[in-house]
Order: C-alpha cells, then structure tokens, then sequence
C-alpha cells in the first residue's frame, strides 16, 4: 500500500471517483460529496471512536449578555473555516432550525486553512481566541475543540462559557467506490482494527490522530450534513 | 492501586476547563475498569461535556439524574488509562534511608521492560516508547548492597570550602612546596578520569537500579570535591601544578578504553582506587602539614566507599557467572600489553613521594623515604591481591592480576 496527500479535499474527492485512488480519508462533507457522486454506493470503511456523536457548541462571552440562540440577532457569531462541517456549515443549519433568523446575525468566517474542511481545528482556535480577546461575543466551534481545550486548561472559564450544544452527528470516514477490490477492502480494513493503543508504536500515530480506536462504520450521523448542503446550498 | 468500586465525588459548579478534572480524573484512575464513579454537579454544561469528554476518554457515560439544581453524573470506568501495577503494597518509612525504601521495592534480576525512567513502584501506563539502555541485568548493573553505601555516601559528603582547615597553611621549605604540588597534580590527574570514567555508564544502567545510578552521582560528587581540593593544595603557597608525566596519559588512555560498566568498575575501582587508598595512606602519614593530612584523610575515605562498591560488585557478578572471569581478567591483560612499555610510576611523582617520606632533602632521610616508598609499593601489592581475593579470584589469579596492574597506579 501507498499514500497520496493531498493539499484539499476536493481534489482527494476527485481523485477516487477517477479510481486514480483506492480509499480515501474524508471529512464528513467530503464523505457526503462521495455519497452524493455514487449515488450512495460508495464503501464506507472505518471510523474514529471520535468520529462518533459530535455536537457543535454555541460559545459566548459571560460579558456578552447572550443566553440563548436568540439572542445571536443583532449581533457578531464568530465561525469556522466555510467548509468547517462542525464549526460552520452544521451549527448555522441547526441554529436556524433552532428560530434564529440568521439574517439578522452577523456571521464573521474564519477562513483558514480552506479546502481541509475544518480539519485542523485552526479556525476553531481562531473564534476561541476571537471570545477570549473579546473581538467577538459569540462562537461556534465541534465539541471535541471544546472538551480537549478545556481539558488542556487553555479556556479561561471566567470568559467564556458554552450555552447551547446542537444534536449529535458524526465526521471523518474512509471512503472507497463500490469497484474497489474487496480483497483490497479486507486488508485494509484488517490492518486498520488491528490497530492497539497499547502497543507504542500504534499509539503514537493513534494518538496524532486523536482516536484510541478504530470502529465500524455508520451512516446515520450524516443525514443533517445532507440536509444542511441542501439547505445552504453547498456545491457537491 | 487501591480498588474501589464505587465513588461518589462532589464537583460543585466546577466544569471540565476549570478544575473538575483534578478531581475526576484521579478517583477514575483508582477505579477498576467497570467501576461507577458518581458525581454531583451544579454546572448544567457537564451534561454535554462530561458524555464527550467520556467518549474521547473511552469511558461509559451511563447516565444523569436530577435533583433540583443538582445533577448526580454516573460515570463507568473505562480501559483507559491502562496501567501495569507494581507488584508492592504501601509501607511506613521508619529511618527514611535509601536502603530502606528500595529494600520495600527490591530490584529482581532482570529490569522492567519499557518503566524507563519510571520510579519503581510506579503503576506504569502502558503504550510506553523503547530506551537504549544497555544494561538490563542486576549482574552488570550492581550489587544489592549499593543503597547502603549511597546512604553511608550522602551522611559523609564534607564541604571542599569549609572542612578543609586552609587558613592553617603556611610555606613549607621549597623542595617540599615543590613534592606536595607535583604529588596533588597526579593526584587531581587521576580523579578526573576516575570523574569520566563512570559518568560514561551512568546512562547505560537501566534505571530500574536506580540505587546504583544513585550512587554513582556521589562517586562522582566525591572525584568532584577532591579535584577540587587536590588542585587547591597544588596551587597553594605560591607554587603551581607540578607536571603530567606522558606514561599516566598512557594509563589513563587505557583505563578509559573500559568496553562496559563492570570492566570499568573493576579497573577503576577494585585496582585502581584500591591502590589509591595506600597510596593516600602514605601521603597521610608523611604529610609535611595538617591541611595535606586533612585532605587526603577525607579523599581516602570517599575512596573506601567506591574500593567496597567495586568489590561487592565484581564479586556479586562473578558469583553469577563464570564467564566474567575470563572477560575481567582479559581486561586487565590488555591494559598490561597497552602499558608494555611503562616500568614504574611517573619518575617526579616518585620523588616527591621519596621526598614526602624523607620530610627534608637530608642524605639519611633520603635513604629512609626511599625505604618507604619501596615498603609503599609492596603494601600496594599485597592489599591488591587481598581486594582481588574479596572479588572472589583464587589467590593465583590475584596475585598474576596484581602483577599485571599499571605502574601508573590508578
């Protein structure tokens, strides 16, 4: 086996739908890009422990006077790079459903690292940085950003507090078309679980990756993200 | 690791960034895998960051309840982190000595694999990286007893500023001024190799025999404190360091050549500071001044200790294996053919020793002086074989061995 990086997904998305590649690690909205071009056939392969029941939180400034989703109209919400499925894309769609008129929020988009989708977590560090030096009153970034940075000690409680959490949905998923050799998809796949924390060789990548196992794949955590490109009109 | 199967902790309105941790995370690491934490809370945000936290933590959120303004969070504990317990139960310190902690966690024949810089008795998390250390084995890394001698080390450390009586020191006549510097330069010459020489292995030992890196850093605490003081003495009185004979670069050349720690520990300490320890007799007992006496009195001392952790130590690996014998006395076989050349001690370092011994340049005094350093180096010898008998050669072996050791002394 061989890897490819790619700089953006777009390409990678590209790239295995011309078979040019066998699998490929993608970011929830490249996951439903792949779904959407194979009219859902694709293979799923394998996920994260902490791809699972992500939420996005609305974060605000205790000073801020917000206590509810509401409360954004009339005012600046900082959020994630555009292609961020938990920074942006996921909590405007469910903010909306929740009643806000987004219309009336100022929606301010931290746009980096544009085309890795949000993986990076930089433009969730950026809206948390934006509340905590109060260029913004309001946030929204994935929960796992959320327990790991208060978990590090790197959010100071005194400032910044989260009062709204969006429904669950999942992220990242190695995606292969329905042609892939399935001799090829149980190697893969085999080499993947066999994967063990406890071993110091697999912990330190599995650790890089934030995941302390490798679990079966599930499709149910995509459905608001579908809704949510329609929605928003995002182009697949 | 206490097992405890259900525990109840009070988290006020704390929340995962401002401090519930501190107190979750170690009762969880206490529980048993499967075991219920409970944890009542004010903070309505844990009801969304505990149940994430304990997913990214692979711990099972079961479930919260509500009571007024109180949420009761119950948390199973998951497998993570996994932890190797150190097979030991906790104890009382009575006399807080090395020898007696370490003797609660003795070290077994072979090291833990993977605790690296883990104290014994630590639980060990497990996923942990591979060290290079390259002695794994109690054999080659030292006797039980060196706890002993770390706690005898760390009473007897003495002050090179304030134990030393330095103000007494006045001006000897010139030929002995001149005697004391040459002899506290080969001296100061000596201990720092005998400095390099062990600070090379340290990082060998795996550090599961921690007694004996231990006790290594107050050996080399000790050459510190006498290089110090050596240089001092040969500075003193308006004299400088004397001269460093070529044949003692020679010895020491060889003496570090040491392939592996009990090599090493053998040159160095079993024969070479064991015929230091006569050698700073003599010195002592023909000092020409009390500050000399002083010195060497002490260095001596220091000395005793690393002579006795030699000893013990190339007797407790020759009593394990046979084969070191060959591999100990091959060492000393190929300083000898290094040394071929060598015939006796550095030439200036004999006369001031003569000179020591005479106490002034008188004809007959000379005589004698020469009488005592010859007595010097037959006692040398014969203690030599005695130490070499204690490490467990036969008295054959001893004495071929004794022969074979540097002129050079160290």
């Amino acid at each position: 086996m061989d890897f490819v990086l790619f700089s953006n997904y777009e390409r990678q998305v590209e790239y295995l739908l011309e078979s040019k590649i066998d699998i490929a690690w993608n970011a929830p909205l490249a996951h439903v890009r792949v779904k959407h071009h194979t009219q859902g056939k694709s293979l799923s392969l394998g996920m994260r422990d902490s791809d699972r029941d992500f939420h996005s939180r609305l974060i605000v400034r205790k000073d801020s006077g917000i206590k509810g989703p509401k409360d954004l109209e009339g005012k600046t919400l900082a959020v994630g790079s555009q292609d961020s499925t938990q920074a942006k894309i996921l909590p405007l769609h469910f903010l909306k459903k929740e009643g806000v008129d987004l219309s009336k929020v100022n929606v301010v988009s931290f746009d980096v690292d544009l085309g890795k989708h949000g993986d990076t977590g930089m433009s969730e560090l950026d809206v948390l940085a934006a509340l905590h030096e109060g260029k913004a009153p309001a946030g929204t970034i994935g929960d796992l950003i959320w327990v790991t940075e208060q978990a590090a000690g790197h959010i100071d409680p005194n400032v910044v507090d989260s009062i709204w959490v969006t429904p669950g949905f999942d992220h990242c998923m190695f995606d292969a078309l329905p042609s892939l050799n399935p001799e090829k998809v149980e190697r893969f796949t085999k080499a993947l679980f066999a994967m063990k924390w406890e071993n110091a060789s697999h912990r330190r990548l599995l650790e890089l990756e934030g995941l302390k196992a490798w679990l079966p794949p599930r499709e149910e955590g995509y459905e608001s993200l579908k809704e949510a490109v329609s929605d928003q009109k995002i182009n697949l | 690791m206490t097992t405890v199967s259900s525990t109840a902790i009070a988290g006020g309105d704390l929340t995962l960034g401002s401090g519930l941790l501190a107190v979750l995370r170690p009762a969880l690491v206490l529980t048993e895998e499967g075991g219920v934490i409970s944890l009542a809370s004010t903070n309505t945000n844990n009801r969304f960051d505990l149940p994430r936290w304990c997913q990214v933590e692979h711990h099972q959120y079961l479930r919260c309840e509500s009571q007024g303004e109180v949420d009761t969070h119950f948390i199973q504990r998951g497998p993570f982190p996994q932890l190797q317990s150190y097979p030991t139960s906790p104890f009382d310190l009575k006399d807080f000595s090395l020898e007696e902690l370490t003797s609660k966690t003795p070290f077994p024949q072979i090291a833990q694999v993977n605790s690296a810089f883990a104290p014994r008795g630590a639980d060990l998390e497990l996923g942990r990286p591979n060290f290079p250390f390259s002695i794994h084995e109690q054999r080659f890394a030292g006797p039980s007893e060196v706890a002993r001698l770390y706690d005898q080390a760390t009473k007897n450390q003495w002050s090179s500023l304030h134990d030393i009586p330095w103000k007494k020191l006045r001006p000897l006549p010139r030929p002995l001024n001149l005697a004391v510097s040459q002899v506290m330069t080969f001296l100061a010459e000596n201990e720092l190799s005998a400095l390099y020489l062990p600070s090379r292995f340290i990082s060998t030992i795996h550090p599961y025999f921690m007694e004996t890196s231990l006790f290594l850093a107050t050996q080399l605490a000790d050459e510190a404190r006498h290089i110090d003081v050596f240089m001092k003495r040969a500075w003193a009185c308006g004299e400088k360091p004397g001269v460093s004979a070529v044949s003692t670069a020679d010895s020491l050349l060889s003496l570090l050549k040491s392939r592996d720690f009990l090599e090493a520990t053998f040159l160095l300490s079993v024969l070479g500071e064991g015929t230091f320890l006569d050698l700073l007799t003599f010195i002592e007992t023909h000092a020409p001044d009390d500050v000399t006496a002083e010195i060497v009195r002490r260095a001596r001392q220091d000395e005793s200790r690393h002579v006795h952790f030699g000893i013990a130590h190339v007797q407790h690996s020759l009593s394990s294996s046979p084969q070191i014998r060959t591999h100990l006395k091959a060492s000393v076989e190929r300083r000898a053919s290094d040394l071929a050349n060598m015939s006796g001690a550095p030439p200036l370092l004999q006369d001031a020793l003569v000179l020591l011994a005479a106490g002034d340049t008188a004809p007959k005094n000379l005589r004698r002086g020469h009488d005592k350093y010859r007595e010097l180096l037959e006692t040398m010898h014969d203690n030599r074989i005695k130490r070499l008998k204690s490490s467990g050669f036969t008295e054959e072996e001893a004495d071929y061995l004794s022969e074979l050791h540097t002129p050079n002394f160290m």
